[in-house]
């Protein structure tokens, strides 16, 4: 817990405004004050469900969406203040894999000038080399290296997202943030795809900011896991803590509805959740969770609960926890 | 340009590529090649696409071959096709042939065609691609911009500018490219719209690609298959519109058109059928061919229509 | 309980530019009264498909039905003509898809699309038709049906439009509702709530229910029994406790073992998931044999030239993998 962390943000807001003709303009607080870092080599998960900031805050780490307020650390570098040019250059140490496979590579392209685009614009090596290079990342993801003069629409779904893993990996980023990258598969290429996830990781040592609402998936993969409700972190842990003992009602509620395959489902058992999330754009006064909530206290529907560490880094917001 | 690869692809082999093992020899389909291979099949395409070819073949070989002045005066003025052999088509109001001046016609409708489809297709891809992808105030402007144009009458338009201009060709093909380009720039900025929320254009960013590099080599290249369509569909609006100028009196005196042919003959309708006629069935055939490898292409681009 | 729902050997085809696909394979399934039988592959592994030819909407062409028989309480559905094809769907048979956002009609209020869809079916009044569908919205969970009845569908959040579908779709007392990964594009509680209610509402109104999904997690909550697709063949039938606990066929096993299950109680140690290697093969290109040979790490000689036909190991559990049928003949 002593080392620097790879990447560090503070208070990240994402705000949209809708300008309206005659009227107030409203404002989205997609991503309302989060902060989280990762350590190299490790994985954060974000979770949620929809509308509740995660891919937000994924693209504002990349610097793809504008970022209202706020700071965002890569190996001690401000990216978030980064423009133009300096920002440009500074891409190559942070990348993405993206949901959908079939959307995330441009169709014209053939694949191993997808592949090798980043060399290319980041100026790194000579072209005998760039070729090389490609060739290499192709092996390393599981493609065979002849392949590379193919188009995207001659690949399968796992195939394309392998591309994209490789595209990522060009520049030698330290960190890879992943948003959604396997659940658009099926579920046994799901498993390909996250194998050589975990093995390139191992291998070079790289950091993941991992996004999914598949709980499973992250319960796999990731060292760390964060919970996010309406654009804020509402609970964040270390991943047995989190699926051990989840302190906050949302992240009990949420785990209790994912379906079990083995373990007899006992339904009288779940918090079942009514309704669905209020919008971001009128946020409720207090907890942002208390209208769904099957615990909440007079104070919760007035007064904001504060992320507090309960004790080993595990981060909750909940006036209930603070009452007992 | 694309039209001449289009030519050259439509008519060779096919390969058939399931034929191939995929576990040797991966081959590499290109969506272009992929498109044009459903081009070929398309019988609405390949047909204009032959019309078209006949066309230019008449336009430009003719010349050798029937060597005969449309300006020259050769025979009694409104001879009817077929009734000397020497002027197989018959004549015109002043007695110049009327076979001449439709192989002479071809040449510079073609052109104004051309000319006018190129010009539209580049204002409107210009405007449409700025707009589209900057999106905020300079979509605003532009967008106000192409409304202007889009609401100007056309043909007015049109005749002003030829009436300032000297009427040569070439101004009535500007004048043409100005007044059609609005449409074009709507499509392409709908287009890049649509384009710029995808992932790859996020990608292309997120490895460091400045704008220009994402406007011209990631998403024009995307959205060139309906823009291609409505390319080919101008050139025959634009054909039409030549012959609406000419037919008003307003075309090149000096250059024989088809629709010039028309506008001379118009007093002749109903003695001498055949003055406007012929240049017309001329004028239907091109813009017909043109819609057809239109529909071709739309078909051959848009893989929802294709069978699978 | 009684058969409600019977195909037998069902063969479907569609023609396509690289030849012929067999999308359905003599496909045997039955459907009890008051039961949920959940129906489990990859895509394309023609589970929706098997729903298509029970609805009757086999796009043709290029689809085709060759062989088999499709019967709904005796009734044989594969020979009837198209307009009594249209009486049964939405009356007999319904059927709710994956997307609730595209497949309600954007521009009626949610009230109409319903009591249009009884008064095609039934010889009621308007009035009485517009009753039904507050009565429905009311049943699905609905909060103020009468008021909502009055929404247009972009009003309702994406569980509220799937709740709507389930109204629809149940309005006219179906016998039979097939649902077509009715969660896949929800949010996993709302999805619970979901389940919750397809549970209550097959519990009381005795509709029988097809679940057509990927996730085991959803047959495990839902199912009564489970038939697993590949390329166009069942290869295992059972009960949801037989196919998630004792699963016999290579590929529901890999199947099962290659998704990262949420655990109570992870531990330390995180295995590599297992995997299947390769992917579904193109159904233009199925050779002799069992389909599943090339990915299959017990194939035998024998298994890449006779394609194994379904049998029953137990009472109610049915493999087609000669491994396991050979072995428990020997």
């Amino acid at each position: 817990m002593t080392t620097e962390p790879l990447l560090e943000v503070k208070n990240l807001k994402v705000h949209f405004t809708k300008k309206k003709m005659f009227k107030e303009p409203t404002v989205v607080h997609a991503v309302d004050g989060v902060s989280f870092s990762i350590e190299k080599g490790k994985t954060l998960g974000i979770v949620g469900e929809s509308g509740s900031g995660k891919t937000t805050t994924a693209l504002a780490v990349l610097r793809l969406v504008p970022i209202t307020d706020g700071e965002i650390n890569l190996s001690g570098e401000k990216i978030s203040h980064m423009e133009k040019d300096e920002l440009r250059l500074a891409r190559r140490h942070f990348q993405m894999i993206f949901q959908d496979p079939y959307s995330s590579l441009d169709p014209r392209c053939r694949v191993g000038d997808i592949v090798r685009e980043p060399l290319d614009l980041m100026d790194i090596g000579d072209p005998d080399q760039r070729d090389q290079k490609v060739k290499d990342l192709f092996e390393q993801v599981g493609l065979r290296p002849e392949l590379t003069n193919l188009f995207p629409h001659q690949f399968s779904g796992g195939q394309r997202q392998r591309v994209g893993l490789a595209r990522a990996l060009a520049t030698e980023p330290d960190l890879i943030v992943c948003d959604e990258p396997v659940s658009a598969l099926d579920v046994a290429v799901q498993a390909q795809i996250l194998n050589v996830m975990r093995r390139l990781q191992e291998k070079m040592g790289l950091t993941y900011l991992f996004i999914s609402h598949d709980l499973g998936v992250v319960q796999h993969l990731c060292d760390d896991v964060a919970v996010m409700y309406l654009g804020q972190v509402v609970e964040k842990a270390d991943r047995k803590t989190l699926f051990t003992n989840p302190k906050h009602p949302y992240t009990k509620a949420l785990l209790a509805a994912v379906p079990r395959v083995h373990a007899n489902p006992d339904v009288a058992q779940r918090v079942a959740l009514t309704g669905d999330p209020p919008s971001p754009i009128n946020l409720p006064k207090g907890c942002r969770f208390a209208g769904r909530c099957p615990v909440a206290l007079d104070k919760c529907a007035t007064e904001p609960p504060a992320l507090k560490d309960w004790g080993d880094g595990h981060l909750a917001s909940c006036h209930l926890l603070e009452a007992n | 340009m694309w039209f001449t690869e289009l030519l050259i692809l439509a008519f060779e082999q096919e390969t058939d590529v399931s034929t191939i093992e995929a576990e040797k020899q991966p081959t590499s389909q290109s969506p272009f090649r992929e498109a044009l291979r459903a081009f070929r099949q398309s019988w609405a395409g390949m047909l204009g696409l032959i019309i078209l070819i006949a066309i230019a073949l008449f336009s430009f070989v003719g010349p050798m071959v029937y060597g005969v002045d449309p300006f020259e005066i050769v025979w009694a003025p409104l001879t009817a096709p077929g009734e000397v052999a020497t002027v197989p088509l018959g004549t015109d109001q002043l007695g110049r042939d009327m076979l001449a001046g439709l192989i002479h016609g071809g040449a510079s409708t073609l052109f104004v065609g051309l000319t006018a489809g190129f010009l539209t297709v580049t204002i409107g891809i210009l405007v449409g691609s700025m707009s589209g992808y900057y999106g905020g105030a300079v979509d605003e402007a532009l967008m106000r911009l192409t409304e202007f144009f889009q609401v100007l009458p056309a043909l007015l338009f049109a005749m002003v500018l030829v009436t300032i201009f000297p009427p040569s060709i070439l101004i009535i093909s500007i004048a043409i490219g100005i007044v059609s380009w609005p449409a074009t720039a709507r499509l392409t900025r709908a287009e890049f719209m649509r384009i710029r929320n995808l992932e790859y254009v996020n990608a292309a960013r997120s490895i460091g690609a400045k704008n220009n590099r994402i406007i011209w080599r990631v998403i024009l290249p995307n959205s060139l298959a309906p823009l291609i369509v409505s390319a080919t569909l101008t050139i025959g609006i634009a054909i039409l519109f030549e012959a609406g100028l000419s037919f008003l009196g307003l075309g090149d005196p000096n250059v024989f058109s088809w629709g010039m042919m028309i506008g001379a003959g118009r007093e002749y309708i109903l003695d001498a059928w055949w003055t406007i006629s012929l240049p017309g069935f001329m004028i239907f055939l091109t813009v017909l061919g043109f819609s057809l490898v239109g529909d071709g292409l739309n078909d051959a681009f848009n893989p929802k229509l294709r069978e699978r | 309980m009684s058969e409600l729902l019977s195909v037998k050997d069902l063969v479907v085809d569609f023609r396509t530019r690289a030849g012929n696909a067999r999308v359905l394979n003599h496909i045997s399934l039955d459907l009890q009264e008051g039961e949920i039988l959940g129906i489990v592959g990859e895509s394309g592994c023609g589970k929706s498909m098997t729903a298509l030819s029970v609805m009757g909407l086999i796009p043709s062409p290029p689809g085709n039905i060759t062989s088999g028989s499709i019967s709904l309480e005796g009734l044989e559905l594969t020979s009837l003509s198209s307009r009594k094809m249209r009486d049964i769907r939405g009356n007999v048979i319904s059927m709710i898809f994956q997307e609730p956002m595209t497949s309600l009609n954007p521009v009626f209020r949610i009230g109409d699309q319903i009591a249009e869809s009884v008064l095609l079916h039934e010889k009621v009044s308007k009035k009485q038709a517009w009753a039904r569908a507050v009565e429905m919205l009311e049943k699905v969970g609905i909060p103020e049906p009468a008021i909502r009845a009055k929404a247009y569908p972009h009003e309702l959040s994406g569980g509220m439009r799937q709740r709507v579908m389930i109204g629809l779709a149940l309005a006219c007392k179906p016998r039979v509702l097939i649902a077509d990964e009715p969660t896949t594009a929800l949010d996993v509680t709302v999805q619970a709530q979901i389940f919750d209610l397809l549970r209550d509402l097959q519990r009381d109104t005795g509709t029988a229910i097809i679940l057509i999904t990927h996730d085991m997690g959803a047959v495990a909550e839902l199912a009564d029994r489970v038939a697993v697709m590949y390329a166009g063949h069942i290869i295992e039938s059972g009960s949801t406790r037989d196919i998630l606990d004792n699963p016999q066929h290579p590929y529901t096993k890999g199947l099962i073992a290659c998704v990262p299950h949420l655990e109570d109680t992870p531990t330390d140690e995180r295995p590599y998931l297992e995997e299947i290697e390769g992917v579904v093969p193109p159904l233009t290109e199925l050779g002799s044999g069992c389909a599943f040979a090339p990915r299959c790490q017990y194939a035998m000689d024998h298994c890449r030239i006779e394609v194994p036909v379904i049998q029953p190991i137990t009472d109610r559990h049915k493999v087609a993998c000669f491994k396991v049928t050979e072995g428990v003949s020997a």
